[in-house]
C-alpha cells in the first residue's frame, strides 16, 4: 500500500499543478488578475538591478564591439574626413569658378556689344605693384599675343589705365590712380573738359583738375574721357562726380571723382588691341553700373 | 648670409608684396618686406653691409617696378647704411629698438622718396603723402618689425634651451 501511494502522490501533485496551470493560463485577462500587484512589486524591486546590468552589459557589448570594430571605425573617419575635405575644396573651387564665370560673362558681353567698334582681348591680372607709391598692375598677356603700349585698358565698367612697358608674355598697365596716370576728360552732361589724375588727398578716388569756378559740374554727373592725348578713344567712362572743391586760389575747381572700375578687385581686364571705328560716345549701357 | 640667401629672399618679398599683401592693405597701404629685412640685416651687420644689401635690394625692385631705375636703389642704400651706422649707439638687447628703427628707417624712406621722386618728374604733394602714405605704412612696417622680432628671440630663445638640453 505505502509503495503503490509513494508512486502515486507524485503524480497526483503533477496533475493538480497541470490543472492549475491549465486554470490560471483560462483566466478571463491580464489586467484584473490577482497576481498582478505581486508582478508590480517584483519588477519594482528588480528594476534597479536589472537596470544596471542591462546598461553594463550594454556598454560592455558596445565596448567590445567599439573595440572590435576601431580599425574599421577609425578608416572609415579617415576617409569621410579626406572626402570632407575635398568636397568642401570643391565647393571653394565651384564657387570661384561661378564668379569667373560671371566675371568673363560680363566681359564677353561688352566685348561683342562694342564688336564693331573695337577689337578687344581679355587678359587676366597676375600681379599688383609692390609699391605704396605707383599704381600698376601685370597681366597675363604680352607682345606674343598682340598687346602693344599705349594700348587702352577698360573692364566693362569703366576705364582702368594704360599699357606702358610690353614684353613677352606680360605688360605693365599704368593705372589711372598713378600719378602719372593722368588722362584727358569730360563731364558727359555740360560736356565741360578737364583732366582727370589721381586725387592727392582722397585715397583710391581720382580728381578732375583745371576747371573754372564757374564750371556746370555737380555731383552725381558721369565723367568720360575726352579723346584728348590721342591715347584714349572718345567717351569711355571713367567715373563719378562725388565732390566738388574749391581750389585755394578761388579762380579754379576741382571735382572728386569715383572711378567706375573697381581697382582693388581686378581679376580680368579688358585691352583694346585695335580701334575700328572712332565712337561719338563709348558710355551706353554704363550709366547704371554702380561700384558694389 | 650667402647670396643666393639675398636673392630668395628679396624675390619672395616682391612676390608676396605684388601679390598677397595686395589682400592685406590696412588703410590703403602694404608693408614694405624688404626694407624690414634690410633694417633687420643692417642693424646686425652694420653701416658697410647695410649699404650694399640695400642697393641690391633697391634694384632688385627697381627692375621689378620698370618705373625709375635708381630710385629705390638710392633710398634703400641710404636707409641700410644710416640703420648700420645707427647700430653701435643703440642698446640692440631692448626688442623695441629695432622696431622703432624701422620705424624711423619707413619714414626715412618715405621722405627720400619725395625728395628724389622730382628727379624722375613726380612731384607728390607732402602733407598728404606723409599722412596717407608715409606714416601709415611706416607703422604697418613696424607692426610687423615687433611680430618678426618677437619671433626671433622666441626662438633664439627655444634654440638656447635645446642646446643646453642637450649639451
Amino acid at each position: 500500500m505505502r509503495g503503490l501511494g509513494g508512486r502515486l502522490l507524485p503524480i497526483l501533485g503533477i496533475a493538480v499543478a497541470g490543472g492549475l496551470f491549465i486554470f490560471l493560463l483560462r483566466w478571463p485577462g491580464p489586467v484584473d488578475a490577482p497576481w498582478i500587484p505581486v508582478s508590480g512589486v517584483l519588477k519594482q524591486s528588480m528594476a534597479p538591478l536589472t537596470g544596471a546590468l542591462t546598461w553594463t552589459v550594454g556598454r560592455v557589448q558596445g565596448s567590445i564591439e567599439a573595440l572590435l570594430s576601431l580599425g574599421r571605425i577609425r578608416a572609415e573617419n579617415e576617409q569621410l574626413k579626406r572626402q570632407v575635405a575635398e568636397l568642401q575644396a570643391q565647393i571653394v573651387q565651384m564657387e570661384e569658378y561661378r564668379q569667373e564665370n560671371l566675371r568673363l560673362k560680363q566681359l564677353l558681353a561688352y566685348k561683342a556689344a562694342t564688336s564693331g567698334d573695337w577689337q578687344l582681348k581679355v587678359a587676366p591680372v597676375v600681379a599688383r605693384s609692390p609699391s605704396n607709391w605707383f599704381s600698376t598692375l601685370t597681366i597675363g598677356l604680352g607682345s606674343d599675343d598682340g598687346i602693344g603700349e599705349d594700348q587702352v585698358v577698360l573692364t566693362p565698367a569703366g576705364v582702368v589705365g594704360r599699357i606702358i612697358r610690353v614684353f613677352p608674355k606680360t605688360a605693365e598697365v599704368l593705372l589711372l590712380l598713378d600719378r602719372e596716370g593722368a588722362v584727358g576728360a569730360m563731364v558727359q552732361s555740360s560736356r565741360v573738359l578737364g583732366v582727370v589724375e589721381a586725387s592727392s588727398d582722397y585715397r583710391g578716388y581720382l580728381q578732375m583738375i583745371h576747371l573754372a569756378h564757374d564750371a556746370p559740374v555737380k555731383e552725381n554727373d558721369i565723367v568720360l574721357t575726352s579723346g584728348l592725348g590721342g591715347i584714349f578713344p572718345k567717351g569711355l567712362p571713367i567715373g563719378r562726380v562725388v565732390k566738388i572743391l574749391p581750389e585755394p586760389d578761388g579762380l579754379m575747381k576741382r571735382a572728386i571723382i569715383e572711378p567706375y572700375a573697381d581697382f582693388d578687385r581686378l581679376e580680368e581686364v579688358l585691352v583694346i588691341t585695335k580701334i575700328l571705328r572712332v565712337q561719338e560716345d563709348a558710355s551706353s549701357g554704363v550709366h547704371h553700373y554702380r561700384r558694389p | 648670409m650667402p647670396v643666393v640667401a639675398f636673392i630668395i629672399t628679396g624675390v619672395l618679398s616682391l612676390i608676396l608684396e605684388a601679390t598677397v599683401l595686395q589682400v592685406f592693405q590696412v588703410a590703403g597701404v602694404k608693408p614694405d618686406l624688404l626694407l624690414i629685412l634690410l633694417c633687420f640685416y643692417a642693424l646686425s651687420r652694420g653701416a658697410k653691409h647695410g649699404a650694399v644689401l640695400g642697393a641690391f635690394y633697391g634694384l632688385m625692385e627697381d627692375l621689378y617696378l620698370c618705373r625709375f631705375l635708381g630710385m629705390n636703389a638710392l633710398i634703400k642704400m641710404l636707409v641700410g647704411c644710416g640703420v648700420g651706422w645707427g647700430r653701435d649707439k643703440l642698446n640692440l638687447e631692448n626688442p623695441w629698438v629695432p622696431v622703432t628703427v624701422v620705424w624711423v628707417a619707413s619714414v626715412a624712406s618715405g621722405f627720400f622718396f619725395l625728395l628724389f621722386a622730382p628727379l624722375g618728374g613726380l612731384y607728390y604733394p607732402w602733407g598728404s603723402s606723409l599722412l596717407k602714405t608715409i606714416f601709415p605704412a611706416a607703422l604697418y612696417n613696424a607692426s610687423l618689425a615687433f611680430l618678426g622680432e618677437s619671433l626671433k628671440r622666441e626662438g633664439t630663445e627655444w634654440l638656447a634651451n635645446r642646446r643646453s638640453l642637450g649639451g
